[in-house]
Order: structure tokens, then C-alpha cells, then sequence
């Protein structure tokens, strides 16, 4: 059986192995840790052992606003490689819910009908997905985070422990919910919530 | 040596009143940027000296009233920045470039204002200057010529290094329980980062404190009771300064610094010091901007409003946004290390505090302080 290529960098990198490993066992991991120079830029030289056409899943975390996450998910399209998305045996996903390239939904999560999980998303252990929301790509939802009946998360959000997003709001693209509540109105993209400030963090202009 | 400054300066009510009547009042402040203020209707809104101001751009014209309107007094503009007509969500009045009344609905059948009036009406309106993307306003009715409370060469200063600026700006607000004057006290300090900022800020700086003597000498002198108002401006004029700070070893070449037009190209820290309440900093060499305005909120709390943007983009890149929250992450650990350290002074002050005594170094804070109380306990005009 071919192997399946985890590529990326921490303790992500680790969790993403041993859930594929649990989840497969026949089926061969082979682990390639990226590092990064001071000014955050990949050596990919590891990824020169990988052929075009091979299995792989990009793993890193939500830092730098899911950017660098999407940097490696790029780099595989690039290099050709088949980023299938991981879906725990333990999650609960409707039927005909899409799930996008490179996902990776964790134990315990719960997608609802026609929800739709656009590419490069990780949903956390134990979050529900209410029954029609749409992630864009590229989201990150912490473990337990609940977003109500469809909602729509922008690209590049972070949805962070303790959150809950009430039914039909929208959150912008690009922005951050970390501070614990219950959102029940729009927020505007590239907004925000960082419990180590006192007041909200805005994006104007382009 | 003492300080001439008493405890109350930084604790008093009273005191902070005459402060906003006596200072910020009659100085120009910042107020904003121009980069927000981009087309028609476009419009921030402030509270600045407890006055709510609107600066709203009415094609092209930058123009600062105060945000209430004379109907019913109810706030003109609600959001802090937007674009929308100068309009009062109240009874639809509306405003123009002059801040004269332009519409009142229902004017004949309920209103019935003479139309001598009615021309007569005009919103409260401040005097603007624009230095580069730095908006400036000034309280005063006869407000001091811009030119008299900055130097032609600090002007320009400001004027090429705001214009490059670029047009995507991340701002937040952080609440500081201190007395704004000890932010200025303590960024005019170049000893304070050694012992303040070991494990951030002077591990990659060196800025280094001097002791200028003919500035000793000057600052320890008594002021004379009376100074006549050319002497205060020309002092006054000394206390904003910029330019490159201290050498910066190495600037990391992160990817997105390739996509902004630098601004120059020395390697330094630059700092700009704009009085009463602004500061400026590249700590970068030029790739990046922070505008830390210090609002006072009352004499024991002040908002730190905070604006940060890269230099001009080359071109779009789609990970900008993270890149100035990345920067503001960065600033917060350094900034809050600051205000640990100015919370700390404000909690130990009290009424019969002692003045705190300062060293040859400190010449420059000597000499603001007496220019200060000057026009604090004297009336001094500006």
C-alpha cells in the first residue's frame, strides 16, 4: 500500500499523524517535518523525496491567520500531491455534507445537513457545525467551538475555545473570535477579539 | 534635582480640567488619518478634549465639526469610521461642506424657521490641517498658526515619512490607568528600555541616553514669572522632534517587506515625538508605522489608540491583514511592558507624594515641565 505523506511542522503536525494512523492503520504514514528560517520562510527540501500524485496532508496550526497553513496546502497543489481530507471515525457527518481538500474534522465534531466545509478547514474535537453553514476556506474551529444553522464563516476566520456563533450570523473573512461568548450579530471581516485587549481589533481600508 | 511637577498634576480632577482649557485646547492635536478619510462622505469620529468631532471628507475637502447636531443635540455620525452623508439619524437634518444646515425636512409645515435663521446655523467647526496622511486639529477659535507649534524641518519630517503610509491600517484602543503626561515622560527617557524591555525591545535596539549640557543649564533655570508668548512658542516648537533613533543591527527580511515600497532606506529606529500626545515610530527602518495617540480619558486614565500600517504596497498580497495583526501582537508586548511600568508610578502617587528627582539626562523633561507650568499655573497663552 502506498504511504500517505503528513507534512508540516508541531505539535499539529504530530496530532495529524497519530489521527490518520488510528484512523488507517494499514495504511503507511510517513512523517516530513518543514522548518522555517527566522523570517518564516519554508525550506521545502524535505518535500523533494515526495512524487507527484502522492497521498499528503498538510499540517500546521492557525498561526499567522491560517496563512501559513494555506502556504503549505498551496505547495502540495503545486507539487500535484492528493490532499484527501481526514474525517474522524468518531465525527458525525451528514450525508452529502461537502468537505473540501486537505480538511481535517476531529473526534467528537458533529457537521450538519448541507453544511458545506470548503477546503484547508480544521473543525476541533467535539465542535458542531449547524445544518446548513458554510466554512469558507481555510477556517480553523477549536474544540468545542459551536456555530448555529447557517451560519457563514468567512476564509481565514479562527474560531477559538468557548465560542459559540448564533444561527445565521455571518463572520467576515479574516477575522478572529477569541475571546468566549456567544456571538449573535455580523462581524465585519478582518475584525478581531483578542482577550489581551481591551477593546476590539479592526482592519480599514486596502 | 526635583521635579518641578507637583502629585496633583497627575492626580487632580481640577487640574485635568484646566489642562484640557489651557493645553489641549489651544494646541493642534491629531486626530486622524487621511488614508480613512479616503472619498467623498468618508468620515472618522473622535472624542478629543471631551468633544465629540467629526472629520468627514466632502469631495476631497477635509473638514472637522463637532459631532452633534443643532437640532436636538444627538450625535451626527455614530460609527468611529464609515462613509455616509453628514446627516442626523434623529429628524434627517442634514449638513454641508460648511457646516451649514442643508436640509431640515418638513421645514415649512413644522419647523418654520425664518430664513435669516436658517442661514445663520452652522455647526461648530474646527480648524484642519492635513501633513501628509496625519490630520491635525485645533480647538482654539484663533488657533496658533500650525507653523508656531512645529519646526518647518519637523513638518517635513512628518510630511515624507506619513505619506508613506499605506491605505490598509489596523487601530485598536488600549485603556491605560496612568496619567498621559507619563507616557511622554517616559518616551523622552532612553535609559528606560534597558531595564523595561531586557527580553523585547533592547534586545534588538541600543537606544542610548545622552546628556546634552547647554540643555542642563537651560532647563535648571527658574522661568522667568511672565515669559512673553514668542519665548513659549519657541520652546514649544522644541518639543516635537523625529528622525532616526538608533542603528538597527539586522532588519529580517520577511517575505511581505517585498511587497511595500520602504520608506527610505536607513536602517534605523525612527522615532517621532509630536507634542502634547502623539508618538510616531518606524521600528523597522521604514517598512512599517505605528501611531500610538495617547487620549487622556481623565487625570489617572488614558486610551492608548493605536494605528499601524506597513509602507505603501507594491502590490496586493493576500495575507496583509495578518501582517499588521502580526505587527500589533509584536508592539503589544513592548507597549505593555510601558504600561505595566506607568501604571506602576500612577498607583504610587498620592497628594503628598515626593517629586521625583531627576538626573542630567532627564534636561529635556525639565524643560517641558517648566514650559508646562508656565502656562498651567500662570494662564500662559500658548
Amino acid at each position: 500500500m502506498k504511504s500517505r505523506f503528513v507534512i508540516g511542522h508541531g505539535a499539529v503536525l504530530d496530532a495529524v499523524c497519530d489521527a490518520w494512523t488510528v484512523a488507517l492503520p494499514d495504511h503507511p504514514v510517513v512523517r516530513i517535518e518543514l522548518g522555517q528560517g527566522p523570517d518564516y520562510r519554508f525550506d521545502w527540501s524535505p518535500l523533494d523525496c515526495v512524487a507527484r500524485d502522492s497521498e499528503a496532508f498538510m499540517a500546521f496550526d492557525e498561526k499567522f491567520g491560517n496563512f501559513t497553513r494555506l502556504e503549505l496546502f498551496q505547495a502540495g497543489v503545486e507539487r500535484g500531491y492528493r490532499m484527501t481530507p481526514f474525517v474522524s471515525p468518531r465525527a458525525i457527518v451528514a450525508p452529502g455534507v461537502k468537505v473540501g481538500p486537505n480538511c481535517f474534522i476531529c473526534d467528537g465534531a458533529i457537521v450538519g445537513a448541507r453544511a458545506v466545509v470548503e477546503y484547508n478547514c480544521v473543525i476541533g474535537a467535539g465542535a458542531i457545525v449547524g445544518a446548513g453553514a458554510r466554512l469558507k476556506a481555510s477556517c480553523w474551529l477549536a474544540a468545542g467551538v459551536q456555530v448555529g444553522d447557517d451560519v457563514e464563516i468567512g476564509a481565514h476566520v479562527t474560531l477559538r475555545q468557548g465560542v459559540a456563533v448564533a444561527a445565521g450570523v455571518r463572520i467576515g473573512r479574516n477575522s478572529e473570535l477569541g475571546i468566549p461568548g456567544h456571538y449573535r450579530e455580523n462581524v465585519a471581516p478582518r475584525t478581531v477579539f483578542d482577550p489581551r485587549y481591551d477593546a476590539p481589533i479592526f482592519v480599514h481600508g486596502s | 534635582m526635583r521635579s518641578r511637577m507637583p502629585p496633583s498634576a497627575y492626580l487632580s480632577p481640577e487640574w485635568f480640567g484646566r489642562e484640557r482649557d489651557l493645553l489641549f485646547r489651544r494646541l493642534w492635536l491629531f486626530a486622524g488619518l487621511k488614508t480613512m478619510l479616503a472619498g467623498h462622505n468618508a468620515f472618522i469620529t473622535r472624542n478629543i478634549c471631551g468633544i465629540p468631532v467629526v472629520l468627514q471628507n466632502f469631495n476631497g475637502e477635509l473638514r472637522a465639526f463637532e459631532n452633534i447636531c443643532l437640532h436636538r443635540s444627538a450625535q451626527l455620525q455614530w460609527e468611529s469610521v464609515g462613509r455616509r452623508p453628514l446627516l442626523c439619524r434623529y429628524h434627517g437634518w442634514g449638513y454641508d461642506a460648511n457646516g451649514a444646515v442643508s436640509n431640515i425636512p418638513l421645514q415649512e409645515e413644522l419647523y418654520r424657521f425664518p430664513e435669516a435663521e436658517r442661514e445663520a446655523m452652522r455647526l461648530r467647526r474646527f480648524a484642519l490641517r492635513s501633513v501628509g496622511n496625519l490630520v491635525f486639529i485645533n480647538m482654539d477659535a484663533q488657533p496658533l498658526p500650525f507653523e508656531e507649534q512645529f519646526r518647518a524641518e519637523f513638518i517635513e519630517s512628518l510630511e515624507s515619512s506619513s505619506s508613506a503610509y499605506d491605505g490598509e491600517v489596523i487601530t485598536t484602543t488600549w485603556k491605560g490607568h496612568f496619567n498621559w503626561k507619563l507616557a511622554y515622560e517616559n518616551l523622552r527617557d532612553a535609559n528606560h528600555p534597558r531595564f523595561v524591555h531586557p527580553q523585547s525591545l533592547a534586545k534588538s535596539v541600543n537606544f542610548v541616553a545622552q546628556v546634552d549640557d547647554a540643555l542642563v543649564t537651560e532647563a535648571d533655570i527658574d522661568p522667568a514669572p511672565e515669559q512673553a508668548r514668542a519665548v513659549r512658542r519657541a520652546l514649544l516648537q522644541r518639543f516635537s522632534w523625529g528622525g532616526p533613533d538608533a542603528a538597527l543591527d539586522r532588519i529580517i527580511p520577511y517575505a511581505w517587506r517585498d511587497n511595500v515600497e520602504r520608506w527610505g532606506n536607513d536602517d534605523s529606529y525612527f522615532n517621532w515625538l509630536v507634542y502634547p500626545n502623539l508618538h510616531i515610530a518606524s521600528s523597522d527602518g521604514g517598512h512599517s508605522f505605528i501611531v500610538e495617540h495617547h487620549v487622556p480619558v481623565n487625570p489617572e486614565r488614558t486610551d492608548l489608540e493605536i494605528y499601524w500600517m506597513t509602507a505603501t504596497k507594491r502590490r496586493l498580497y493576500p495575507y496583509s491583514c495578518t501582517t499588521l495583526l502580526s505587527l500589533m501582537h509584536e508592539s503589544k508586548v513592548v507597549l505593555g511592558e510601558d504600561v505595566r511600568i506607568m501604571e506602576a508610578v500612577q498607583a504610587g502617587l498620592h497628594d503628598a507624594a515626593p517629586r521625583a528627582i531627576q538626573g542630567a539626562y532627564e534636561a529635556m523633561n525639565r524643560l517641558i515641565e517648566r514650559w508646562y507650568l508656565d502656562v498651567m499655573e500662570h494662564g500662559g497663552e500658548i
